[in-house]
């Protein structure tokens, strides 16, 4: 398919309770529109209360729009469809530890994916869970870990190990490299560049951080207020921006050697 | 230049169940006045502890120890508790990395405002000493560039954006006038905009009144561009000292060389490509490697490593390692 993932009209607003009758309509994201193929990664910037959040919130399905469709190869995407959706599209999250439960094994929650979306048996799946976390650059052994026996970097490549179980065709992320390290971040950056190259799936992310977005994004989408002001490829914006604005979130700042 | 804060070999160690631990081991650092000082380094490399050293917020379980620990010729730990007291409130204060956990939920912003500025001496009384606090606070906001202040000074902490809540921070800080100002990743969660807004802020008071300041960062990126020295923690050891230009366009140490690298600062690296890194995680304080801490994850370590390197000091700058980058001539 040429147009792999194609965003269309895509409106969110939220609800302020006022008083007892009323309300005041805040407008999140405000008909964003735009196309993204196959294997292409995408960085969303923006301030804060941009929207960004949000929209990767969408396009995961934590979130239903009051508007708008957002269609995969052709088939669109129903909101509280998580059957279909979640073998799609994955979600890395931005605290490995926050998201992952804190009583139960590496493993077992592994394991959940493959048990509710496939019907192979146990140990075909748990096969297949020791393949994924050996490509994540993570042990056998980690199999039998908690959560709280990890290291920052190991949970990250959890979270990681966890989006690409079922071989998804895009993965979102919300600032999910914005907390790590800088020599654990480097890791995970390579670590993403691999799988990319390994599955060919198509990467859409949130980030704050002007040298990411310039080392891993093919295309960049720019979000003022709800509204989509540019979206271009990355040597465009970086070279020629149109707006002011994506030349002050861009900007690396005058640390060059 | 006179050197305000001088420390020497300073050791920060833990009690934990399993011993003494090492957090911070033989640090160094020489502040001269009026300069802005980096120090850069990762989680758990003890770069709070020491901020909280200097200041003397210390708890009971750590044991410190140091061959200097002096503020203007004075040893701040020969001093008693009063004493320290009364010099960290005139002459310092610190900026903590997460303005809603520093700032009291309950209290509206100016109520929290006044008490800072009612450490003064008392001058006034009564009606004319609130419109003296009222005006001070005004200025105060005025000067790190709030422009609503009566609204701001009406909300609660949770009501305001991370950028306005630092920058309040920014203000109680400045209310003393300080000679040190410690700052402890303050813009590290903050957008690009924000951060470059409240580095502005800080390096306005530095050319204005001359303050210096210690700025603590994890990451090589998020540095304030005007720093004039910078140094290098890891794992609770020194790594290298020297002024940042020297140390971006030529660094002493593999791990400084790591760090520029894996901070997308060397400029010829193509997007796209792998990124050169440091191998193995950063070591937990429970399993910390005997002599230079960097041992099992540097790239140039070799057997003498388990021996902790002396620092050595070529011209303006230090550094700890068996092993540097740069040439040393034999005559220095």
């Amino acid at each position: 398919m040429n147009n792999h993932l194609h965003i269309h009209n895509l409106t969110k607003y939220y609800v302020k309770q006022l008083g007892w009758l009323k309300q005041q309509r805040i407008c999140a994201l405000d008909a964003i529109s735009f196309t993204v193929k196959q294997g292409e990664t995408i960085a969303v910037i923006g301030e804060t209360g941009s929207g960004k959040s949000t929209l990767i919130k969408l396009i995961a399905g934590i979130e239903t729009p009051h508007a708008g469709t957002i269609t995969l190869n052709g088939l669109q995407l129903k909101p509280y469809d998580y059957a279909s959706r979640c073998c799609h599209i994955r979600m890395i999250f931005q605290d490995g530890l926050a998201s992952l439960d804190p009583q139960r094994t590496i493993g077992q929650q592994l394991l959940e994916p493959l048990w509710f979306n496939t019907r192979w048996t146990v140990t075909e799946q748990r096969e297949y869970v020791l393949n994924t976390l050996q490509k994540v650059g993570l042990l056998p052994e980690h199999f039998d870990f908690y959560p709280h026996m990890l290291a920052s970097g190991q949970l990250a490549r959890v979270s990681i190990a966890r989006a690409i179980l079922l071989n998804p065709q895009v993965i979102v992320a919300d600032e999910a490299l914005g907390a790590l390290d800088p020599s654990i971040r480097a890791q995970i950056i390579n670590l993403l560049i691999d799988l990319k190259e390994e599955m060919g799936v198509t990467l859409v992310f949130a980030s704050h951080s002007p040298e990411i977005v310039r080392h891993l994004a093919d295309k960049i989408l720019v979000l003022h207020h709800g509204k989509m002001i540019e979206f271009d490829t990355t040597t465009t914006l970086i070279t020629n921006p149109q707006q002011s604005l994506t030349r002050s979130l861009l900007h690396t700042g005058n640390l060059t050697i | 230049m006179s050197i305000i804060l001088d420390i020497r070999n300073l050791t920060i160690a833990l009690e934990t169940p399993s011993g003494l631990t090492k957090v911070l081991d033989g640090f160094n650092l020489q502040l001269e006045e009026g300069e802005i000082h980096t120090l850069v380094g990762e989680s758990g490399s003890g770069k709070t502890l020491l901020a909280k050293a200097i200041l003397g917020f210390i708890q009971p379980k750590w044991r410190i120890t140091a061959d200097r620990l002096w503020w203007r010729q004075q040893d701040l730990l020969a001093m008693d508790t009063a004493q320290r007291r009364l010099i960290t409130g005139q002459d310092m204060a610190m900026i903590f990395q997460n303005p809603a956990s520093y700032l009291d939920p309950y209290l509206r912003i100016g109520r929290q405002l006044s008490e800072v500025i009612a450490r003064h001496p008392h001058r006034w009384r009564g009606a004319q000493r609130r419109r003296q606090h009222r005006q001070l606070i005004v200025e105060l906001l005025q000067r790190v560039g709030i422009d609503d202040i009566d609204a701001v000074c009406n909300s609660y902490p949770l009501q305001l954006s991370d950028g306005v809540a630092q920058k309040i921070s920014v203000a109680m800080a400045l209310a003393h006038r300080p000679k040190l100002l410690v700052a402890d990743e303050p813009a590290s969660a903050m957008g690009q905009y924000t951060r470059s807004q409240i580095y502005e802020q800080l390096f306005r008071l530095n050319t204005e009144y001359g303050m210096t300041m210690l700025m603590i960062t994890q990451d090589l990126t998020t540095m304030m561009q005007q720093t004039q020295r910078l140094s290098l923690i890891y794992s609770g050891q020194l790594m290298e000292v020297g002024p940042l230009k020297q140390v971006l366009t030529e660094p002493a140490h593999p791990y400084t060389d790591a760090m520029l690298k894996m901070s997308f600062l060397d400029s010829t690296h193509p997007p796209k490509t792998k990124l050169p890194t440091l191998p193995g995680s950063i070591p937990t304080s429970q399993s910390l490697p005997i002599g230079c801490r960097l041992g099992p994850r540097c790239p140039k370590a070799q057997r003498i490593c388990v021996q902790r390197p002396e620092l050595t000091t070529v011209q303006q700058r230090q550094f700890a390692c068996h092993f540097p980058l740069i040439e040393i001539s034999p005559h220095e």
